[in-house]
């Protein structure tokens, strides 16, 4: 068994990060296209260690630094749990590649425990990056003797087991329940976007308690993470009180969770992926008489079919939309008169007010489907280069679907947010304007990057949309460049704000304009 | 004298390595014509194809579709055709009946005509029941008779397909012949790639045969094959390179 677990698992390496693709290729676009994913790949990595590094400090600086451990695991369970989840729908049941595999002379056992170790490695590279700082604040702040270290070490090995194991469950559970419906991607999207606006609100609430007169609720924080999550009280008290015994807990809890998971599925298995695999199958179908539409419109059809049919594609697009929509009832039931009253008196409520727009336009750029619809064509592209229509009106189909989107939701968030601030005749204005400008410019920029930068060989949908997808990544860089410039500049220069969001505005209409010109002139091919 | 419907003129292609995929082809396919294209694996036939229906960009010679050319005026020359790849991955996340529909759309097929020609098809490859379902749900023969009457409903002037046959069971692939007919009595043109010589030599008046991207026999079937099988010719020309 181990001999096949081994196989499995290398055939499985092969295409981590894309490096074998890498050192295998000849062609130059797609060595290119992995310098540009590494670059993007480095920044993101930097700006995690640079995070992870800064929180801990706040927490060491603040003499709290016996609370360092807890946090490292909280946060590191965090990131795997977002990150598992995410890829949870196909990781291990209604694998592409089930037929092939399962068909080899292997056992389940092998095959999910090839998959757990593939997604482990994943969770462990970039939790450890993003950890290693923090390890460092707690090493230079505290007296770490060998026994510190060795807990350090098996702690950052096993730390990404519960919360990976814990999202996986959550994944095929949802696999499970959903299977039966013809709908099971709307009910799937739908989960999910629950669970990642649970996962935001518990996120949330961490925060608050860490902003709030923080010296004083040390020990309360601390209490709070550990009933939270009892493996982080485990390691703090091995860390801490050299309490082995809550080590050995944390040690074989991790282990058995992880045998417990790879014998129940695997006992499962079959049946799992059955489910995942059945379909809704329609009885006595007539066929009627049939709707009739103008190109364009069969195309956003067609391309609003796609949005609700992949999870991932419409929970990257569409959650930050959502959290704005969140944001925007709270500020208008919740926002705390007392905040208000002091950001008064410091004279900033006026330039804030002003930037709301900005503010809002930066959350719009993170809200792209545009920027992976194209690469999401993927083996059927063929469809889309053989239908008699310029290629200009398949972008308009893809653009459209975006500010559909986009629009209503930002719209009445904007309306509530109206409600929530009393701003002037032209402050309400921009408000409206230069966020729908900013729909249109991300929409119209990201279809620009998709058609220059298209990746149509996925194997999964998730990685069109996410993992190393250059398009995706460029268009939400120059999104939040294009945002948070000028919301620097009206910081800078206060007096100019609401010039500064009027001449921002029309840049960012003429260069959406420019784009969409620079578009019509493409021409689309296998 | 029948219209020309396809006509390939010093076609080559070049990939960016410089290696040159085809050479030089030249091929006419009249109204009325079924033309098949043989050729080893990697000779060059899915490169030709996908240029002629407009799918690839190409840098020498002219690809004609009823004398209008697929480079200058793409989207006509796509209104006219219909194709279908080696490989037909359809939109999965849609159903049998939405994807026709779309098709339609396309294509601008009128309305009145729509259900009748949908129900012809779809009853003639039986999977009339089916139409409602997601494509996911369809086994792979079932893919390639949606992506068939998808070629079929909305009459183009030319047919390109690439390896049309593959993954039919042989009640669909009797039919797939006949409807090919049946579209050329009216006026088509079919070009179509195949490894099955048999087919070719019962079903086609023309056909070409290319080996490592040059055109090495090309005329009608009794031109091309004489005496002999299609098979033997094939043999014949392909490995000892011999032209016709």
């Amino acid at each position: 068994m181990a001999n096949k677990y081994k196989l499995l698992l290398k055939m499985q390496l092969y295409g981590l990060f894309g490096i074998n693709r890498l050192l295998h290729s000849h062609d130059k676009k797609e060595k290119n296209r992995t310098l540009i994913i590494g670059i993007a790949g480095l920044t993101i990595i930097g700006f995690l260690v640079y995070l992870s590094g800064y929180i801990c400090s706040v927490f060491a600086n603040a003499g709290l630094v016996q609370a360092v451990p807890t946090l490292i695991i909280v946060i590191y369970s965090l990131i795997v749990l977002l990150l598992t989840f995410l890829k949870s729908s196909g990781a291990l049941v209604g694998l592409k590649d089930y037929d092939m595999v399962m068909s080899l002379p292997v056992s389940n056992i092998s095959v999910i425990l090839s998959r757990l170790t593939m997604l482990y490695i994943m969770n462990f590279i970039i939790g450890m990056i993003a950890m290693i700082p923090a390890i460092v604040v707690y090493g230079t702040n505290t007296s770490v003797s060998i026994s510190d270290f060795f807990v350090l070490v098996i702690t950052l090995l096993l730390t990404p087991v519960i919360p990976m194991l814990t999202a996986l469950t959550i994944g095929i559970i949802i696999v499970a329940v959903s299977s039966k419906s013809k709908h099971n991607n709307i009910l799937v999207l739908l989960f999910s976007t629950i669970g990642i606006l649970l996962l935001v609100y518990v996120s949330s609430k961490l925060q608050t308690m860490d902003t709030a007169q923080i010296a004083d609720i040390s020990t309360m924080l601390i209490n709070r993470f550990n009933q939270f999550y009892p493996p982080a009280s485990f390691v703090s008290k091995a860390l801490l009180y050299s309490d082995w015994i809550s080590f050995a807990i944390f040690i074989l809890s991790s282990f058995i969770a992880l045998l417990a998971f790879a014998a129940i599925v695997s006992y499962f298995y079959k049946q799992l992926n059955t489910r995942a695999f059945s379909h809704h199958v329609g009885k006595d179908f007539h066929l009627g008489d049939l709707s009739v539409s103008s190109p364009l419109i069969a195309l956003y059809k067609k391309e609003s079919a796609r949005f609700f049919s992949c999870t991932i594609y419409a929970l990257n697009s569409c959650i930050v939309i959502i959290l704005l929509f969140a944001v925007s009832i709270m500020s208008v039931f919740y926002l705390p008169g007392m905040i208000t009253q002091q950001l008064e008196a410091l004279g900033v409520m006026s330039v804030l007010e002003t930037m709301i727009p900005l503010v809002v336009s930066a959350l719009v750029c993170i809200c792209c489907t545009t920027s992976a619809s194209l690469s999401l064509e993927g083996k059927s592209r063929w469809i889309m280069c053989s239908v008699p229509v310029k290629t200009i009106t398949v972008f308009n189909s893809k653009i459209l679907v975006n500010l559909t989107v986009i629009l209503p939701i930002l719209w009445v968030s904007l309306i509530l947010l109206r409600i929530a601030f009393s701003l002037t005749v032209i402050q309400t204005i921009f408000l409206f304007i230069t966020p729908t400008i900013y729909a249109l410019f991300i929409s119209v920029v990201g279809m620009l990057l998709n058609a220059k930068y298209p990746r149509y060989d996925w194997t999964s949908e998730y990685y069109a949309v996410k993992g190393g997808a250059v398009s995706v990544l460029a268009t939400v860089g120059v999104g939040l460049v294009l945002s948070a410039v000028p919301v620097y500049l009206c910081i800078s220069f206060r007096d100019y704000a609401q010039l500064i969001v009027i001449a921002v505005t029309i840049f960012i209409a003429a260069v959406t304009f420019m784009a969409y010109r620079f578009l019509t002139k493409i021409r689309l091919y296998i | 004298m029948n219209k020309i419907i396809l006509e390939i003129k010093h076609y080559s292609k070049i990939y960016s390595d410089n290696k040159k995929a085809v050479e030089d082809l030249n091929i006419t396919v009249k109204s009325g014509e079924i033309h098949a294209f043989i050729g080893h694996n990697g000779a060059g036939k899915t490169t030709t194809i996908r240029a002629a229906v407009g799918v690839m960009d190409f840098d020498q010679g002219t690809i004609l579709i009823d004398g209008h050319s697929v480079k200058k005026e793409a989207v006509l020359c796509k209104s006219l055709t219909a194709y279908i790849p080696d490989n037909p991955d359809l939109y999965e996340y849609i159903t049998g009946i939405q994807y026709l529909n779309y098709i339609c759309d396309m294509f601008s097929v009128p309305k009145n005509e729509r259900t009748s020609r949908i129900r012809k098809y779809a009853e003639l490859f039986k999977i009339a029941d089916s139409l409602g379902d997601l494509i996911s749900s369809y086994s792979h023969g079932m893919k390639q008779k949606l992506a068939l009457i998808g070629a079929f409903i909305h009459n183009p002037k030319l047919f390109v397909f690439d390896e049309p046959f593959v993954g039919l069971d042989p009640e669909a692939s009797f039919n797939l012949k006949g409807i090919m007919k049946e579209a050329c009595q009216n006026g088509s043109a079919i070009f179509f790639s195949t490894h099955v010589l048999e087919v070719a030599e019962k079903l086609c008046d023309t056909v070409s045969i290319i080996n490592s991207g040059k055109l090495i026999a090309s005329g009608t079937m009794e031109e091309v094959r004489g005496q002999h099988s299609l098979e033997d010719v094939f043999m014949e020309v392909v490995e000892n390179g011999k032209q016709i």
